[in-house]
């Protein structure tokens, strides 16, 4: 047994700890050829277990394309080497995290993954360059801190995002923390979210015209609201839908304008099941909820929504979160003070970007601006101390690759800068220009193209070296790379935003950029820029000069970029990047052909297939692979003579075996024994489904029976049972295999 | 089995080697595969990150790192997995062999000096977390292999910092791999 199982067994969460374990055994399973390799591949990524660039086994080392010789054939996934590196995705409800959290990310970093902690632009963290089968202790040693990796990628609920300076900020209407932790917990492995045909990406804001929560540009947003009502204050949300990025933006539409505090949680389980049922499922271009809600009309949406709410059976956990919002307040671990005429080299410049001060008279918000969202190591342990020592023990992360320090006392700004600038932390610039967004791109990402990382660390360097000397109005604009189309990056939202694409010169690939102009990042991501041309890589810095200098020249008083852009056109906007266009002959300047960051020359021949969705498998394999990873154990147990154990698992499978079955009738079976068994007699028994051509209700019976039967069991009761399991499994698949084929026919 | 070992040689300066030649050599060392008994596959990028890993050679069975972790530079050697020896002794012996192979390949390929200390630490918080117990029994066992005749300090007090020891010079196993 792995160390970790043994020594954390009591401080996991019971339900989080059954589930890695079973994840732990279809990864033995799936060794072993006993799941298919796309429902092992759903499986894992609903883990947060993602795939990464170059796990097909092919790289091109600059000279010819590699054929990588992993120790094994195996595959984790279609086209997916298991022995090949891959990146866990770890989910940080609105972004927030605990000393003790950040330490133990920083451990696993150490000894599963390369030293570094990425933050992404959905609040998450994630490791690379992970083994497979190194994930189940990750997950334990993050299950005993409190988080869970599940559905952290996959077609399901991924992360929900909130401001990260909720609670503390100016303008907000209410603190939305309690509301997302809510929503969080409600759908966390919610039967009502396993049969997406894509992902969906909630996020909650405060308040209408700031941009840290963007609701408009994810599949359901919530915007903070107060409405008088029969004389009081109640607090509720406007809720948007079908927002989303992509290769094609889409603005979310407003589904309600209120919907009150008590029911947002039904509201949105009501969307999920009809997102569910009524996606698409095969065309996964066409999958996402934006999709649906532009086919049938957002009028047509609500109705559909409202009706399905209305039929929905009660849950008592709609309203049950209300009794403990107030466990979300905060209050400072200090006594406020001031300071007065700090003489600390760059302090004043620091305090000017990164420092916010709350609305609590006396405390500040503080950013850390990290480096394309990294951070080693040492810097998180030495962190997790500075946090410890001016906060109430909390911090967030942000969507644009930050880390915010909360509730310190201004009185201690001075001692902080100190302390974050002996570890690095202290870079001025943050949400200024310098604090450039970017997604994982060529370095790791399996879709990139160009290198998102490579360009937006060389413009950070530029303009940073400059940074004091550049003008107010391109200080304040925001950049944000993608390494391809699909827009991880951000860049539709930004003022000037960049994606990576390529071009060909005389038979070889040139890295290039697009260029996309004003979009909006305030209003909560209000509007998205339009591609107005590429460029190559190498002169993507060039473009951004002379567009930043163009416009701090042109604007007319305090005209914004988007304004400016709007009214320079696109023909004038054309004429700018013009001179920026042309790629020379590789033998006039070789540089053109080689990406940012990178040493080889460029290629496309890299480009995976992604996982951002996964393959689409239908919720019958996702569910039946756990009853044959729950099968396995109990042989597993048996072998070990742990007679409980493996009969308590065999029930089990068989249980988890009739829900596969019971989830397409009624998708409220959910896990009590009873309801299953009953759900399952109702459905499949009585009407003779389950019935075998020759054998008849006779594999239905070993679960009738186990479930009724209070004997104690024996090594060999056990044994039966175990084997009946595996019967009943085959049985259900046949059975789900009939009616898809009798689908199909009618 | 434990699950990582690191071993790291500080250069001689305290300074970074120049990033893109070792870039470059790490890439060259991919296309060749001449290293034995790995499957060099990528070369990760973390020069923006201070106190940390910031280049990067991955392998299958190891990270090969132009390491600033601790605010000093050196080359650092991180054995992951294919262990093919038992026991503490059996893994450093190995851990050491693989990672002289590296530095002399670095030193030859770079032209970079080394200290005369190196570094070891057990990264693998659950075999062997860095408690007092473990820092005696740990220090009792690395002595003989890398420190005869010279010193042994611990890395880290701290907990939360993987059980770790500098061995410095006047060590058998220190000299010998300088030497080579
Ligand atoms: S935008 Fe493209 S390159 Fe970047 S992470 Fe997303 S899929 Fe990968």
């Amino acid at each position: 047994m792995s160390i970790w199982k043994d020594s954390l067994k009591n401080r996991i969460p019971k339900d989080w700890a059954e589930e890695i374990d079973l994840f732990e055994g279809q990864i033995k399973l799936r060794k072993q050829g006993g799941v298919d390799e796309k429902v092992f591949a759903e499986t894992r990524l609903r883990r947060g277990a993602y795939g990464q660039r170059y796990d097909n086994g092919q790289r091109y080392d600059g000279i010819k394309s590699q054929k990588l010789k992993f120790p094994t054939d195996l595959t984790k996934g279609p086209d997916t080497k298991w022995d090949a590196l891959g990146m866990q995705r770890i989910k940080l409800p609105f972004g927030s995290m605990t000393p003790k959290q950040l330490e133990v990310m920083a451990e696993l970093a150490e000894e599963y993954a390369d030293g570094i902690l990425h933050i992404t632009t959905r609040q998450d963290v994630q490791l690379h360059f992970i083994h497979i089968e190194d994930t189940p202790d990750l997950m334990r040693r993050l299950g005993a801190v409190g988080i869970t990796t599940r559905e952290a990628c996959g077609n399901s609920i991924r992360n929900v995002t909130a401001c990260p300076l909720a609670g503390v900020c100016h303008t907000e209407v209410f603190d939305v923390t309690p509301y997302a932790h809510a929503l969080f917990e409600f759908l966390l492995g919610h039967d009502d979210v396993q049969g997406f045909g894509r992902k969906v990406k909630p996020a909650f804001s405060g308040c209408e015209h700031e941009a840290c929560g963007l609701v408009k540009m994810h599949d359901i947003g919530y915007l903070a609201q107060v409405r008088e009502i029969d004389g009081g204050l109640k607090r509720g949300f406007r809720v948007y839908v079908g927002g989303g990025l992509g290769t094609i933006p889409h603005q979310a539409k407003v589904l309600t304008d209120f919907v009150g505090e008590d029911e947002f949680l039904a509201l949105t389980q009501a969307v999920c099941r009809i997102y569910a049922r009524l996606g698409e499922k095969r065309n996964r271009n066409r999958a996402r909820l934006k999709f649906l809600v532009a086919d049938v009309g957002i009028e047509e949406f609500t109705r559909l929504v409202n009706e399905e709410w209305q039929a929905l059976p009660y849950d008592p956990r709609w309203k049950a979160y209300l009794d403990s919002v107030d466990r979300f307040d905060e209050s400072p671990c200090h006594e406020t003070d001031t300071f007065e005429g700090v003489e600390v080299e760059g302090f004043a410049e620091w305090h000017e970007s990164n420092v916010y001060l709350q609305r609590q008279e006396g405390y500040a918000a503080v950013t850390l601006n990290l480096p394309l969202g990294d951070i080693s190591v040492n810097q998180s342990f030495t962190l997790a101390d500075i946090v410890r020592r001016f906060t109430p023990d909390t911090m967030r992360t942000t969507v644009e690759q930050n880390i915010v320090l909360r509730w310190v006392s201004v009185g201690d700004l001075p001692t902080l800068y100190q302390a974050l600038d002996d570890i690095g932390l202290a870079t001025p610039g943050a949400a200024s220009i310098v604090d450039i967004t970017s997604c994982p791109g060529t370095d790791t990402c399996k879709l990139g193209v160009s290198a998102s990382r490579g360009l937006a660390g060389e413009l950070r360097t530029q303009l940073a070296a400059r940074n004091g000397n550049l003008d107010q109005a391109i200080k304040d604009l925001r950049v944000k790379v993608s390494g391809c189309f699909n827009s991880c990056g951000h860049h539709h939202v930004a003022d000037i935003g960049f994606f990576g694409n390529s071009r060909r010169r005389e038979g070889r690939a040139v890295p290039h950029f697009q260029v996309v102009l004003g979009g909006q990042w305030k209003e909560n991501a209000g509007s998205y820029g339009l591609a107005v041309g590429a460029v190559p890589s190498k002169n993507a810095p060039k473009v951004l000069d002379a567009l930043t200098e163009r416009y701090a020249r042109e604007r007319r008083n305090d005209e914004n970029f988007q304004a400016w852009i709007a009214r320079l056109g696109k023909i004038e906007i054309k004429k700018t990047l013009e001179p920026y266009t042309h790629v020379p002959l590789f033998e006039q300047d070789p540089s053109f052909f080689i990406d940012w960051g990178d040493v080889r020359n460029f290629t496309m021949s890299d480009l995976g297939i992604g996982e951002c969705a996964g393959e689409v498998v239908s919720l019958f394999s996702l569910n039946i692979s756990q009853a044959e990873g729950l099968a396995f154990d109990a042989l597993v147990a048996l072998d070990e003579g742990n007679v409980k154990d493996a009969d308590e698992k065999a029930y089990r499978a068989m249980l988890q075996a009739a829900k596969s079955l019971v989830l397409s009738k009624s998708l409220d079976v959910g896990n009590d024994p009873d309801a299953i068994v009953s759900e399952f007699r109702k459905h499949f028994f009585d009407t003779e489904l389950f019935f075998d051509k020759f054998a008849k209700g006779k594999f239905a019976h070993y679960l009738f029976d186990r479930h009724k039967t209070t004997v104690k069991p024996t090594i060999d009761s056990c044994r039966h049972l175990v084997h009946e399991a595996n019967l009943f499994i085959e049985a259900a698949h046949t059975c789900d295999a009939r009616m898809a084929a009798e689908e199909e026919a009618v | 089995m434990l699950k990582r070992i690191k071993v790291k040689f500080p250069f001689a300066e305290d300074r970074a080697a120049q990033t893109t030649k070792v870039a470059t050599t790490f890439h060259r060392w991919i296309q060749n595969q001449t290293f034995e008994g790995h499957l060099l596959i990528d070369v990760a990028n973390y020069m923006h990150v201070p106190n940390s890993y910031n280049i990067i050679l991955v392998a299958h069975e190891a990270d090969i790192v132009l390491d600033s972790t601790d605010n000093h530079h050196g080359l650092a050697y991180v054995r992951k997995n294919t262990w093919t020896s038992d026991g503490v002794e059996g893994q450093i012996e190995e851990v050491m062999d693989y990672a002289k192979t590296f530095k002399t390949a670095f030193q030859n390929d770079l032209c970079m000096t080394f200290g005369d200390y190196l570094e070891l630490s057990f990264l693998d918080r659950g075999l062997a977390p860095n408690t007092p117990e473990n820092q005696r029994a740990y220090a009792d066992v690395l002595r003989p292999i890398l420190a005869k005749s010279g010193t042994l300090e611990l890395l880290h007090q701290d907990p939360r910092y993987a059980l770790g020891f500098r061995a410095t010079s006047h060590s058998r196993a220190v000299d010998r791999m300088n030497d080579e």
